[in-house]
């Protein structure tokens, strides 16, 4: 198991490498750099230059990608064009906020969903099935963001005591939280029914009901738990995804997270900053679905076998 | 892909069909999909007619301050915006924006996605492992972060947003395309046309894709409505289609300034994307069921 891990760690070093290779080429194709943002709106050409030549804009865009990955293996993701401050304490201290959301919103998502993917798959083909089938596929096709601005109109305009922006205490993350998990929950929705409906048919259910096993007991200790790895997964996935920055969820309800200061970044051409976000992003998100896997193989005795092999 | 269907023996009882025709007839019949078609068909249609009835300079994007912010009424069932325009007229208009990128992005994406995954999933090894790490680097980006660099590095038109769209799309595609020819590339008919000495390329365009075509079909169909979604999100952050013509993303981003009093501006070209994804996901829940009917529940 922890060879398994070590391996899986092991593998997420190119794809870190190809992202920061990937996002630094991309940056240094955008128009204007931080040279002109830097200097401010009074600063003539010539001042803007020199500073462009000071801080090696003028490099090729190899040079440039090697003093990076130089710095990179010194253990350091350098500090920003613009704020110059730490990119790794940035990144930081936007990141409680990124986890909140992300924690809250999943919480939300497997709140509706589970009950709701179970209750349809118990009984198929029933106006409760059909109602949240239907549901869930609105859901999942409803831009996240336009449900945000439908929440604000709904809720946050009539209820005084949930604003419509801002992250100050927890009032403000009810409606956020939503807009996160209703998406996410949709998608869950369907995949519980699914792995609950595969599980269902099996003999080993037919049996537990045939020796009398009470219906509340097969459903929760029998089909729900050998039902969980799909489940577990998506979770995962979407869990993942969030991490990553939920970023038109954060610009809906003005929301201080990872997106948003990875958007802000992008448009003040700082590259080590969107560079450096994007690599702890990819770790953040891959080191969750490692988690997720490894959870499998507590849920599932016949995975865990497979890796002790 | 009707070679496959033919070489085989043909039992008299059975018409004989094409692949295309045993899927339609499984397709037909399943409710939900049919109403994804007709709802794509109907944007599209209404798409079409609003592009040729409308005048673009005089109806679409001219302002008409005397009419700002009228709230929906008999001449302007969905109301006007703050520019005085016409919502409806916008909303429909804008089907060409949504609806053509994201048609040539998915294309794009299912082209690239699907030779890369056949060549992973048909050779292996060193080739597989390239291309998969690359897939990997790809799809570990958050899309929309994806298509915000790359609208950064390389301007704001609609060019762009197509290919930020497509190479975002890519990885899933790969994957789902290598995944399936996998599956097939074991199969003995495969082993016995390399036996007769059949070229790689041949094998894998007429032997082993039509067979595993069914979920990368899948996957693209669903992939449109994500295209959808990502176009309007990137319009709704000022970075996809830019105005004054009209998108629904870029509609919902002015629209909410007004939110407090005018809320009917975010109303109604959010609606419009939840239709036409809508439809997609129908179609493409549909076409899953058709594909392989094993899979239905």
């Amino acid at each position: 198991m922890l060879r398994y891990i070590g391996k899986r760690i092991l593998m997420l070093i190119p794809v870190l490498i190809g992202v920061s290779f990937l996002v630094f080429f991309l940056m240094s194709f955008a128009k204007g750099d931080a040279a002109a943002q830097i200097a401010g709106q009074d600063a003539t050409v010539e001042e803007i230059e020199a500073l462009r030549e000071q801080m090696g804009f003028n490099d090729s865009i190899f040079v440039q990608y090697g003093r990076y990955m130089g710095q990179l293996f010194k253990g350091g993701l350098g500090t920003s064009y613009i704020s110059k401050r730490d990119v790794l304490k940035t990144y930081l201290s936007f990141l409680p906020k990124t986890v909140e959301l992300a924690l809250a919103g999943i919480l939300v998502a497997l709140l509706i969903s589970i009950p709701l993917g179970i209750l349809s798959a118990l009984h198929r083909g029933s106006i409760v099935d059909g109602v949240s089938m239907v549901t869930a596929l609105l859901g999942l096709s409803m831009p996240n963001f336009w449900l945000g601005l439908l929440l604000i109109i709904w809720i946050a305009l009539k209820v005084r005591w949930i604003p419509t922006s801002g992250a100050g205490n927890l009032a403000a993350l009810i409606l956020p939280a939503i807009t996160v998990g209703t998406g996410q929950a949709a998608i869950i929705t369907r995949t519980t029914r699914s792995s609950m409906l595969d599980v269902l048919s099996q003999d080993y259910i037919r049996t537990a009901k045939a020796k009398g096993v009470m219906p509340r007991q097969v459903v929760w200790k029998h089909a729900l738990k050998n039902a969980l790895v799909p489940i577990i997964t998506v979770t995962g996935t979407q869990l993942g995804a969030t991490l990553g920055g939920a970023v038109l969820t954060e610009s809906v309800f003005a929301w201080p997270g990872v997106g948003r200061l990875i958007v802000d970044s992008i448009g003040q051409r700082d590259t080590p900053m969107v560079t450096g976000c994007l690599i702890l992003t990819t770790m953040l998100v891959s080191i969750t679905i490692l988690v997720v896997d490894i959870i499998y193989a507590y849920v599932d005795p016949k995975i865990k076998a497979m890796y002790t092999k | 892909m009707d070679k496959n269907t033919s070489s085989q023996p043909n039992p008299t009882e059975y018409k004989r069909r094409s692949q295309g025709q045993e899927i339609w007839r499984n397709y037909r019949r399943n409710f939900s999909g049919m109403l994804g078609l007709f709802l794509i068909l109907l944007v599209i249609g209404i798409g079409i007619w609003g592009n040729i009835h409308y005048d673009y300079d005089a109806e679409i994007v001219n302002m008409n301050i005397v009419e700002a912010k009228q709230k929906p009424s008999k001449a302007h069932p969905f109301g006007t915006d703050e520019m005085g325009r016409d919502i409806l007229k916008r909303v429909i208009y804008a089907t060409r924006y949504s609806i053509s990128i994201a048609f040539v992005s998915v294309i794009i994406s299912s082209v690239i996605g699907i030779t890369l995954g056949s060549l992973a999933g048909f050779y292996g090894g060193a080739t597989d492992a390239v291309i998969m790490r690359f897939t990997d680097i790809i799809g570990s980006i958050p899309s929309i972060l994806f298509g915000i660099t790359v609208v950064a590095a390389f301007g704001q038109n609609i060019f762009i947003l197509m290919i930020a769209l497509a190479i975002g799309g890519t990885s899933a595609i790969v994957r789902v395309a290598r995944a399936s020819v996998m599956q097939v590339r074991n199969q003995e008919y495969i082993e016995a046309a390399r036996a007769t000495g059949v070229k790689d390329l041949k094998i894998i365009l007429e032997h082993v894709l039509p067979n595993a075509l069914s979920p990368i079909m899948v996957q693209s169909t669903l992939r449109t409505g994500s295209a959808i979604i990502g176009i309007a999100s990137l319009s709704f952050l000022g970075l996809g289609v830019s105005p004054p013509a009209p998108e629904w993303g870029a509609m919902l981003s002015s629209g909410r300034a007004f939110i407090r009093g005018f809320s009917y501006m975010t109303v109604f070209p959010g609606l419009a994307i939840m239709i036409t994804v809508l439809g997609f996901n129908l179609i493409g829940d549909g076409l899953r069921d058709a594909m392989d009917p094993k899979l239905k529940k």
